[in-house]
C-alpha cells in the first residue's frame, strides 16, 4: 500500500462575498482546523458586513446611499480600507479606483459608453482625518471594493493561519484568488496553473496569487473591469496573474494591469513588491 | 405537454423505489402511493360520504374529483347540520354530474347508507363522536386534523380504529407533499446531520372571523367555531397541529415535554382563543421544536425550518441550505489527487469577476416541481387504502401524536407549566 494515500486532508467551504471559499489543509489537528474555520467564517462575515456594496446590512451599502451634502462617520475598519484604497489609486496611477462602482453598474446593465468616465477617487471622495468621516464630492458616486475585497479577506485569513500555526494550507477564493502555506502532501510545493493557460505553471509555498481577466478564452461572461480614466470597458483578451506575499497587493495589481494601457505597466509594477507577474493572452 | 399528474406520480414512484430503508420506514405510505395496480384493478366501486360540507369539506370534495385516472368511487351522500352548506355543495357537485343524497344527521346517514368510507370535515369538537360511530359501523375514516378537541377523545378515536380494524387517516396533507417526502428522505438519510432545533411559525394578519349568513347573530358560534374554546383550540388545532406533525415526522420521535404561553393581544372582539402563541417542545435527545403563531402580522408567513449541523431545510419555500458547500470542482480534484497519492498540476485559476454577482446564497430547491397537489394525493392514497382494506399504521400514529401534542400545548399555555405526556396516552 502506498503510504502517500494515508495523508489526512481536511476540507471546508464557505459561501462568502458572492463566491465560494475552499480551504484544504493537512498535517494539523482536526480541532485546530475546525477552530480556524470558525474564525474564518467570522472574518468573512465581518468583511462582508463592512465592505459589501450588495449586502443591505453592510456599512458600505449604507454609505453608498448618502448624498453629497452629508458627512458620514465611518467605522475604524472601513476607514482603514478606504485609506488603503486611496493609496492604491495613487500608486496605480489611477488605474485602480474603487470610486467607479456606479460606472461598473451601468456597464453591467448594458450601458457601455465613454460617458461612464470615473472622475477619480480624489475628485469624488473626501476623507476627513479629523473625525474619520467621508463626504462624496460628486453625485452618483458608488464605492466598490470588488477589486480588493477578496485580497482583504485572504490577508486576514493568512494572519489566522499563522496564529493557529497551520503550516500546509491551500485556499481558493472563487478560483481567482489563491492563498497557500507550506506544501502539497506529496511534493515540495503546491502545483498551480490557470484553467485557460495550463502551460503557465506556478510552484506555490507561502504565496498568494490573483488572476484577473478582461475576457475569458472561451468568451463566456463579460468583463466588469473598466479603465477609470477613459470609462472604456476592458475588452482586450487579456489575463493577468500576479504572485505576491501580500494578497491585497496581488488583487489590486492584477486589476490595475487589466485596466491600464501597456505603456503604463512598468511604472505601475514598479510600485509593488511582487514575486511574479504574467500577462497572458 | 407533459401531464402534471403523471409527473407527480412518476416522482412519487421514483422516491419509493430509490428511498433507503430508513426513509421508507419513516414514510411507509409512499410505496402504497407508488403502486398503480391498486387503482387500476377492476375492483368494486368505493361508496363514500362526506360529513361536514363547509369550506374545508367542499375543498376536499373538489380534490376528490381531481384524482387522476379512474379512482372508481361514488359520492353517495353528503351530510351537514347546516342546510346552506348542503345547498352550496350540491351546486358545486352539478359540474361533476353528481347528485348525492343529503343528510343533516350522521347517525341517519349511517343507518340508511351502505358506505365503505367517509370523509369528516366538521368542526373539531364533532370529529371524535362521528369518527367513532363510523368506525363502529365498519366504515373507514378520513378525518380532517386535528383529531379531536381533547386528549380523551383523541385516544378513543385511536382505540376504536384498533378495535374495529378500520382505517383512520388524519388530514395532514404534508405527508403526501413531494417537497416534504423528498426532504424527509434527505433528513432520514442524515443529509442535514444532527438536528438540533426545528423552528416553525405561522403568521397571518387577519381576524379569522367569517361573516354570518344574513348577519344572523345566532349563527356566530356555528360559523366562527374556531374562535371559541368549546369547539377549537384556535391557532393550535388549526395551524400548529400541521407543523408539530412535520417536526415529529422529521425527528421520528415524539416530544417529552412542552411549555408555552399565549394571549389575546390584538383581536379583542369577544373571541376566546388566543391570537398570539409561543411554545417550546423538547425531545429526549435534546432537540427543541420552537413554535410561534400570530394573526396580527404576516411578514414572515409560515415555515418549518429543520436545522442540522450540516444543513437546513425550509419546507414551505422548497429550499435546502448547506452549512458547508461541496468542494469546488478544482478543489475536489485536489482532494482526489491527494487521496490517490498524486502530485499533479491544479489548473483551477480563472477570472476574478465571474462569481461577482449581486446574488446571495439562496440554497437549492428540494424538488423542481411546483405542482404539489398534496391534498389530492392524500385522498388518492386514502382511496387506495380503502380498496386494500388497510393503511400503514404509522399514518394513523402521525395524526395521533400530532393531535395529542397539540392539545398538550394548549394545556401548557393554560397552566403555565411544563407538561409531559400522561402515560395513558402513550401508544
Amino acid at each position: 500500500m502506498n503510504d502517500k494515500t494515508k495523508v489526512e486532508l481536511f476540507h471546508h467551504a464557505f459561501h462568502a462575498m458572492n463566491s465560494q471559499l475552499d480551504i484544504v489543509a493537512w498535517n494539523c489537528l482536526k480541532s485546530d482546523f475546525d477552530l480556524v474555520c470558525q474564525d474564518i467564517d467570522l472574518v468573512l462575515k465581518h468583511i462582508e458586513h463592512t465592505i459589501s456594496r450588495f449586502n443591505l446590512d453592510s456599512e458600505l451599502f449604507f454609505v453608498n446611499q448618502k448624498s453629497t451634502c452629508e458627512i458620514i462617520p465611518l467605522s475604524a475598519d472601513l476607514w482603514k480600507y478606504l485609506k488603503q484604497a486611496k493609496e492604491y489609486q495613487r500608486i496605480t496611477l489611477g488605474y485602480f479606483d474603487i470610486s467607479c462602482g456606479n460606472q461598473i453598474e451601468e456597464i453591467k446593465k448594458g450601458k457601455e459608453s465613454n460617458k461612464n468616465i470615473c472622475f477619480g477617487f480624489n475628485e469624488t471622495v473626501q476623507l476627513n482625518n479629523a473625525d474619520r468621516s467621508l463626504q462624496f464630492l460628486k453625485k452618483n458616486t458608488t464605492l466598490d471594493f470588488g477589486g480588493m475585497g477578496k485580497g482583504i479577506a485572504l490577508a486576514k485569513i493568512n494572519d489566522l493561519l499563522q496564529e493557529y500555526e497551520l503550516k500546509n494550507v491551500f485556499i481558493s477564493f472563487g478560483n481567482s484568488s489563491i492563498l497557500t502555506k507550506g506544501t502539497h502532501p506529496h511534493g515540495s510545493y503546491w502545483p498551480f496553473s490557470l484553467a485557460d493557460f495550463p502551460k503557465f505553471k506556478l510552484k506555490l509555498n507561502d504565496d498568494s496569487v490573483s488572476i484577473s481577466q478582461s475576457i475569458t478564452k472561451n468568451k463566456q461572461g463579460k468583463t466588469h473591469i473598466i479603465n477609470p480614466k477613459t470609462g472604456e470597458v476592458c475588452f482586450r483578451n487579456k489575463t493577468v496573474a500576479v504572485r505576491s506575499k501580500n494578497p491585497v497587493d496581488a488583487e489590486v495589481l492584477s486589476t490595475a494591469l487589466i485596466a491600464a494601457p501597456k505603456d503604463k505597466h512598468a511604472a505601475i509594477k514598479k510600485q509593488f513588491n511582487f514575486i511574479e507577474c504574467k500577462i497572458l493572452s | 405537454m407533459i401531464d402534471k399528474n403523471q409527473n407527480r406520480r412518476d416522482f412519487i414512484k421514483n422516491l419509493a423505489l430509490t428511498g433507503s430503508v430508513a426513509a421508507l420506514a419513516a414514510s411507509p405510505w409512499l410505496s402504497v402511493l407508488a403502486d398503480n395496480s391498486i387503482t387500476k384493478g377492476p375492483n368494486e366501486q368505493i361508496q363514500i360520504a362526506v360529513i361536514g360540507t363547509g369550506d374545508r369539506g367542499k375543498q376536499l370534495i373538489r380534490h376528490l374529483f381531481e384524482i387522476p385516472g379512474k379512482p372508481n368511487f361514488k359520492l353517495l351522500a353528503i351530510c351537514d347540520n347546516f342546510q346552506l352548506h348542503l345547498d352550496n355543495t350540491l351546486e358545486l357537485l352539478k359540474e361533476h354530474n353528481c347528485s348525492p343524497k343529503t343528510y343533516t344527521n350522521h347517525l341517519q346517514l349511517l343507518e340508511n347508507e351502505k358506505l365503505d368510507a367517509v370523509i369528516i370535515a366538521t368542526p373539531l369538537h364533532q370529529h371524535a363522536q362521528i369518527a367513532i360511530n363510523c368506525m363502529q359501523s365498519g366504515i373507514h375514516v378520513f378525518c380532517e386534523k386535528a383529531m379531536a378537541r381533547n386528549l380523551e377523545d383523541i385516544k378513543r378515536m385511536y382505540d376504536t380504529h384498533i378495535q374495529q380494524n378500520r382505517i383512520l387517516q388524519i388530514g395532514h396533507q404534508r405527508l403526501f407533499n413531494p417537497v416534504y417526502l423528498e426532504g424527509m428522505q434527505r433528513i432520514h438519510n442524515g443529509d442535514l446531520g444532527t438536528i438540533g432545533q426545528i423552528r416553525a411559525y405561522w403568521h397571518r394578519n387577519n381576524n379569522w372571523r367569517r361573516s354570518l349568513p344574513n348577519n344572523d347573530k345566532s349563527l356566530e358560534r356555528k360559523i366562527n367555531w374556531r374562535l371559541y374554546k368549546e369547539y377549537s383550540a384556535g391557532l393550535l388545532t388549526e395551524l400548529l397541529s400541521h407543523q408539530i406533525q412535520v417536526a415529529i415526522w422529521a425527528l421520528q420521535k415524539t416530544p417529552i415535554s412542552v411549555m408555552g404561553t399565549g394571549s389575546i393581544r390584538f383581536w379583542k372582539d369577544g373571541r376566546e382563543v388566543n391570537d398570539n402563541i409561543a411554545l417550546i417542545y423538547s425531545f429526549e435527545d435534546g432537540t427543541q421544536f420552537v413554535y410561534d403563531s400570530m394573526t396580527s402580522n404576516k411578514k414572515y408567513g409560515l415555515e418549518e425550518q429543520i436545522m442540522g449541523h450540516k444543513g437546513t431545510i425550509e419546507f414551505e419555500v422548497n429550499r435546502q441550505y448547506s452549512e458547508t458547500p461541496p468542494a469546488a470542482p478544482g478543489i475536489q480534484q485536489l482532494i482526489n489527487n491527494v487521496e490517490h497519492g498524486l502530485f499533479d498540476n491544479l489548473p483551477i485559476g480563472g477570472s476574478s469577476w465571474v462569481p461577482e454577482t449581486a446574488s446571495k446564497y439562496k440554497g437549492e430547491p428540494i424538488v423542481k416541481t411546483n405542482d404539489l397537489g398534496d391534498t389530492t394525493l392524500e385522498l388518492e392514497a386514502f382511496l387506495k387504502f380503502v380498496r386494500a382494506g388497510s393503511a400503514p399504521e404509522k399514518i394513523t400514529k402521525e395524526g395521533y401524536n400530532a393531535s395529542i401534542w397539540t392539545i398538550l400545548g394548549e394545556q401548557a399555555i393554560n397552566t403555565g407549566e411544563q407538561l409531559h405526556m400522561p402515560s395513558e396516552f402513550i401508544l
